[in-house]
């Protein structure tokens, strides 16, 4: 068996020594290069732009702006593309850095330098900068597409049930603008060659991305091929097609050779999605023992000018507890804003920021231990679908978490733990993330040489997926994993589910179950079909396969390895599909993940900066496919969500709605000196019902509840409840001036 | 970028020589903030004179006790004597920053850096600095790293340098030479305070080259520390710093240099907090009062109000330090 | 373009099944000479890259991480801001860890620069290299260049390195994966470190 055994991974030799290939590092003959113009201010219009002193510059190729770009095809809602409105479509600025013209040039030193040649005027118009002032605007969500969730949820009247309960909580929570700031920047590589389109490009949905491309374009789609094997990291900020990807496209048609078009850091920040800013206002109503008697949660988000997009943060609220009177109302206010994009983690990972806080304030309300509450409310089925949870071992998760970390050392009041200089606490939170079922296909093939080879559209995003795909490949048709390989990240093969929404282990994990399933039954055929074979005449269910060999189950010497076979029979493979089918979920559950987060802090009165110093997290996620690479992905997650609740934050200008903080030294992700101690363990049940390799996803589940976790603790060390990330030192900059 | 012309002069000589002969020059040494200047337009220099091959990157001490520490000398600098004489010197360079750019930097070009306001570095906003008379963007945006000290109605940005401070709080000088010959100038003199002309950023006229930083002989100095707060552990510039000298004798403080980092256009000195804890024991007090000491006079607004509290627990953390020390 | 150099397959235990992904970088070395002509503002710069002399003909304004990428086609190091924010550009100029994308190549006539494809020996990995692959330092891999060539840096800086400086000491890296726990497990263990060290 290779499931559960920590190997390494399988292109880590190419990530060790430089040789890995990203986007950017295509190089292709005669390649040029591009770089887009952003706007210089968020709201208003394109009233003239001079491209003359561009075009005369050294190098440049051409220069395209809205007045020359060339027609669109199809409509961006047709397609699904990123906002409604394609790039350079017209001279209407919506937000800040919008590409308003591309610069070609034969080096990238000569397109940079001809781009800061374009002079533009504007018309600016009024701007609306934040949340706060967009807010008069806010309105249930009007969807672009299928609606995702509903906008109002009310169950069991929650406004009464609120009003009537004992013991309750009624607080604002707020999330700033995240970003995902990938380290590798969203990038292109485009080429024509006799009317088709070869694209490179980070993407996290080759097959997603191709329809988006060949539709704007209007290129059959079989005419595009999308390559993305390697992504510089993505959570999330990769699962579309943004402007600069059809502007490299026709500007490769335009000047002829192919074009290569890297974003900066700079617009990789403005303009390649975001978390938008997110108010939750939150009531929870308890009994004097703990018991929940309702939970309101209002939410609203910032949304561009041009669409509504919703951040579904009341799923924790509909999906945690049993709460008998719900309402739970999403809506959106209208800013200047680019297009957002799902950041790991949409929805849970603020909405448990503020139930996981609500629940902790609720706690110090009635004098109960805070895990105590959340155990006391624990629910082993969804409570709206009213269907039990194919796999929940939450109780455990809180069993174990609270032992490794020591969590009967609490105090039970706060500001009673100080170490010299330092106030300590201790913080816990629950998570939870509904796991998704997304069509996938895949096959594998059995090859003649020993052998075998999957072969998936899947792109590698740092997750491990390329290993822990072989890994099911390898159990699923008995050849080792070291003779495995997988083919990955092009249009010219099956389509995977996007790596996104935590999809790959499960549905596309699910494919190549079956794939690997269905190839090991069709050699298994051929061979008891095969006279000349020593499985001849055997039924096919008492065949096993192990080491790259076909044997008798009752009699495992006798049997022949899969090269034999195939080589006798002039076979010079067997490949086999398979294909994950979402509709063909068990309909009797409902899926998700789950785990608890406790964490520890410190802060210092002279210098009140919060610290993680220890943090012990338990998840429940079926079968852990490899454990290595699992507990490095799941202590990743932490720090990311750690970042994001402690130093992340970018700010727009107040009075012109221009980014301020666009840049990596503003934009604080955590560096190596932030993280201290992080313990992950699992709870590994296969959950069979939700998969039949009995895995699920992992790499969302593990940010959420780690801000609620954080804030909590701070509470929990300094009595000061921060409700509005990031907890950066200014909201604890009085702790300096209180007594020791 | 624009282009420009490239030269690299294997003499101080020659290096003035080219910086008086070329108004439109700027000097590169480590390049760690000039580049990303030039990538974004801010600086569009005609020459680049990179200094790199002048040596210039020794650390002598002179007769008497007294060091000076050549201007292309990098700021990863690992001297154990200096560790010992200056300890506020050698923490405030190890809080600046990162490894790979401490490697690069050089002592000149860290105190001629330019102010870290996003306002400042992208070009789309107004700025004084930038364009005198353009406006400063940053008075009516997001202040929250803004100065609280020494700021006019023309510009709110902070020096970045934790490097700058220590060498205020040691009384340093800079050499510098022209081809009309050399000068001294204090540090606490080098930077200038925004008033009406905020693009004026220090007292070098443009054909000057920094050759070396000088520092007095000790024992002063011996006794001092640097404290940084910050939005992240490392790597980020500071929201607040201290650079502490104390000479204790008989039980009472005799001499202190207290410099603020983060709070203002220059590096900061706090005379009042010196004057708190002048002929006074280092003890709770004393600091308590230094500390305060060291926040009169902020104007703050809505975003950067929590600085005053900062600068109040960065003194008290550093004076602290010292006291346990002694 | 042909199939076989565009199709990136990625194999376990070094198999030949279709094109590694060494094929993309082998096309980007051979493209990239000759496809600019240099106009007359270039100058000449003398690079001794991973032992090899390299004559490059360079726009003065080019930055020796460009210079590495597009000119001698080492793709290694990682252009991830361009800021010297986020250290996935770190190479060791004469022997030390900087960032290559806050310097410009021509000033760096006669230097020695060493990228991540330097390293090893022949085919043996460096120590570093393969405790960063027993010990799984890191995920997306786009800032394991600069990590690994900046954590050799540091052991040539620090010989008496202590397993507790490491975080601060290489703060200078991002890792948006967060690979860090690892990252630092991994010198440790090249570092010869044990748990206390």
């Amino acid at each position: 068996m290779s499931i559960g055994t920590p190997i390494t991974r399988i292109e880590a030799p190419s990530k060790v020594n430089g040789q890995a290939v990203y986007t950017a590092d295509v190089q292709l003959p005669g390649m040029v290069h591009a770089v887009m113009v952003g706007s210089t201010i968020a709201a208003g219009r394109l009233r003239a732009i001079d491209t003359r002193a561009a075009e005369s510059a050294p190098g440049v190729l051409a220069v395209l702006t809205h007045r020359n770009v060339p027609r669109w095809h199809g409509t961006p809602d047709d397609l699904h593309y990123v906002e409604p409105r394609f790039p350079l479509a017209d001279t209407e600025i919506h937000y800040h850095d919008q590409c308003v013209a591309v610069v070609v040039a034969t080096t990238r030193e000569q397109a940079a330098y001809a781009a800061g040649l374009v002079a533009v005027e504007y018309e600016a118009r009024p701007v609306v900068a934040s949340l706060d002032a967009a807010l008069p605007t806010a309105h249930e969500p009007v969807w672009r597409f299928e609606p995702l969730f509903p906008s109002v949820v009310e169950v069991g009247g929650p406004k009464e049930a609120f009003a009537g309960s004992a013991a309750k909580v009624d607080a604002e929570y707020r999330t700033p603008y995240h970003s995902h700031a990938p380290i590798e920047p969203n990038a292109t590589v485009a080429q024509w060659e006799r009317g088709r389109l070869n694209i490179h490009k980070t993407s996290q949905d080759v097959h997603g991305d191709r329809r988006i491309i060949a539709g704007a374009l209007g290129v059959p789609a079989d005419h595009v091929r999308v390559w993305s094997t390697l992504v510089g990291g993505a959570f999330g900020n990769k699962t579309t097609v943004w402007p600069h990807t059809l502007l490299a496209a026709v500007a490769s048609r335009q000047v002829g050779p192919p074009v290569r078009l890297v974003t900066t850091r700079k617009q990789v920040f403005t303009g390649h999605g975001h978390q938008p800013p997110i108010i939750q206002h939150l009531r929870v109503g308890a009994d004097a023992d703990g018991t929940l008697r309702a939970i309101i949660h209002e939410t609203t988000n910032g949304t561009p000018i041009l669409f509504d997009d919703p951040e579904p943060t009341i799923s924790p609220s509909a999906s945690m507890y049993a709460v008998p009177a719900l309402g739970a109302y999403v809506r959106v206010a209208d800013m200047h804003m680019p297009a957002p994009a799902l950041l790991r983690t949409p929805g849970d990972g603020p909405g448990m920021f503020a139930v996981g806080s609500a629940m902790d304030e609720l706690s110090y309300a009635l004098n109960l231990d805070p895990l105590e509450l959340r155990r006391r409310n624990h629910l082993a089925h969804h409570p709206l679908k009213r269907k039990p949870w194919s796999g929940k071992q939450l109780l455990d998760c809180y069993a174990l978490g609270a032992e490794r970390f020591g969590w009967d050392r609490r105090a039970p009041r706060p500001r009673a733990m100080r170490d010299g200089d330092d106030w300590v606490g201790f913080g816990m939170s629950s998570a939870q993330r509904l796991e998704p079922h997304t069509a996938a296909t895949a096959t594998v093939a059995i090859l003649d040489d020993g052998t075998a080879e999957v072969r998936t559209s899947i792109a590698e995003i740092g997750t491990g997926n390329l290993t822990t795909l072989v890994q099911i490949a390898a159990d699923g048709t008995g050849v080792p994993v070291r003779r495995f390989g997988i083919v990955s990240g092009d249009t010219d093969l099956p389509e995977a589910a996007p790596t996104h929404g935590s999809r790959s282990t499960g549905s596309t994990g699910t494919a190549v179950h079956l794939a690997a399933q269905n190839a090991r039954l069709a050699a298994t055929r051929l061979a008891v079909a095969d006279p000349r074979s020593p499985l001849h005449g055997l039924p096919t269910d008492r065949v096993g396969a192990a080491d790259g060999r076909l044997f008798a189950v009752d009699a495992p010497e006798r049997g022949e390895s899969y090269q034999d076979l195939l080589r006798r029979n002039h076979v010079k493979a067997v490949t086999e599909e398979g294909h994950h089918d979402p509709n063909a979920k068990n309909q009797q559950f409902a899926f998700a993940t789950f785990g608890a987060h406790f964490t520890e802090v410190r802060i210092n009165r002279n210098v009140p900066r919060v610290r993680v110093t220890r943090h012990v997290a338990v998840f429940a996620i079926g079968r852990v496919l490899n454990p290595k690479t699992a507990r490095n992905q799941a202590q990743g997650g932490i720090v990311f969500a750690a970042g994001q609740t402690l130093s992340e934050q970018l700010t727009q200008d107040p009075a012109t709605g221009l980014f301020v903080t666009p840049a990596f030294t503003d934009y604080h992700v955590p560096v190596h000196a932030d993280v201290g101690e992080i313990d992950v363990s699992f709870v590994e049940e296969p959950d069979y019902n939700a998969h039949p390799h009995g895995a699920k996803g992992l790499g969302e589940v593990v940010c959420v509840g780690v801000h609620a976790a954080i804030a909590n603790a701070v509470y929990h060390a300094t009595g000061i409840r921060v409700r509005e990330l990031p907890i950066t030192p200014d909201k604890l900059a009085r702790l300096v001036r209180e007594s020791g | 970028m624009r282009t420009f012309d490239y030269t690299s002069p294997r003499t101080v000589d020659e290096a003035v020589r080219l910086l008086a002969d070329h108004p439109g020059a700027d000097v590169i040494a480590g390049g760690t903030d000039l580049v990303t200047l030039l990538r974004d337009g801010i600086r569009t220099p005609t020459h680049l004179v990179d200094v790199n091959g002048l040596g210039l990157d020794e650390v002598s001490w002179q007769p008497g006790g007294a060091v000076r520490i050549g201007a292309l000398c990098r700021n990863a600098i690992d001297d154990p004597a200096l560790g010992r004489a200056y300890p506020v010197l050698v923490k405030a360079l190890r809080a600046g920053a990162s490894p790979q750019i401490r490697n690069r930097a050089t002592f000149g070009g860290n105190l001629l850096q330019s102010v870290r306001c996003p306002y400042f570095r992208l070009p789309e906003f107004a700025c004084n600095r930038r364009t005198p008379g353009a406006g400063c963007a940053a008075l009516h945006g997001d202040s929250r790293h803004h100065a609280i000290f020494g700021t006019s109605e023309n510009c709110i940005a902070v020096h970045p340098s934790d490097c700058a401070v220590a060498l205020l709080a040691l009384d340093a000088h800079v050499l510098v030479q022209s081809t009309r010959g050399t000068r001294r100038i204090p540090v606490a003199e080098l930077h200038r305070l925004p008033g009406r002309t905020p693009h004026e950023e220090h007292a070098l006229r443009r054909d000057e080259l920094i050759t070396a930083v000088e520092l007095p002989a000790g024992p002063f100095g011996a006794h001092s520390t640097y404290v940084k707060a910050r939005d992240r552990a490392s790597f980020a510039f500071a929201l607040a710093s201290a650079a502490a000298v104390v000479a204790v004798r008989g039980g009472v403080v005799r001499r202190s240099r207290i410099c603020l980092g983060g709070v203002a256009p220059k590096p900061w000195r706090s005379t009042a907090a010196e004057e708190a804890l002048r002929g006074r024991p280092l003890d709770d007090a004393v600091i308590e009062a230094a500390a305060d000491a060291a926040t009169r006079d902020a104007q703050t607004r809505p975003d950067n109000a929590y600085k005053v509290d900062l600068v109040h627990g960065v003194v008290r953390q550093a004076l602290t330090e010292l006291r346990e020390q002694s | 373009m042909s199939e076989g150099t565009n199709r990136r397959t990625v194999l376990a235990g070094g198999l030949t099944v279709g094109a590694g992904l060494a094929v993309g970088s082998t096309l980007a070395r051979t493209a990239t000479a000759g496809t600019t002509p240099a106009p007359n503002t270039r100058r000449s710069v003398s690079l001794v890259v991973n032992g090899t002399r390299r004559r490059l003909e360079v726009d003065p304004r080019t930055s020796l991480l460009d210079a590495l990428r597009d000119q001698v086609g080492l793709t290694g190091a990682k252009k991830g801001c361009d800021q010297g924010a986020c250290g996935a550009c770190t190479v060791l100029l004469n022997g030390r860890r900087v960032l290559s994308c806050l310097t410009l190549a021509v000033m760096h006539d006669g230097d020695e620069v060493t990228t991540v494809e330097g390293l090893a020996s022949g085919d043996r990995r460096h120590p570093m290299q393969q405790a960063f692959m027993d010990l799984d330092g890191f995920q997306c891999g786009f800032c394991t260049s600069g990590q690994i060539v900046s954590a050799v840096g540091l052991l040539a800086e620090k010989p008496d390195l202590r397993r507790a400086e490491i975080p601060e000491l290489m703060s200078g890296n991002l890792c948006r994966c967060a690979a860090y726990c690892n990252i630092r497990d991994a010198i440790a263990t090249a570092a010869g470190l044990g748990e206390d060290g």
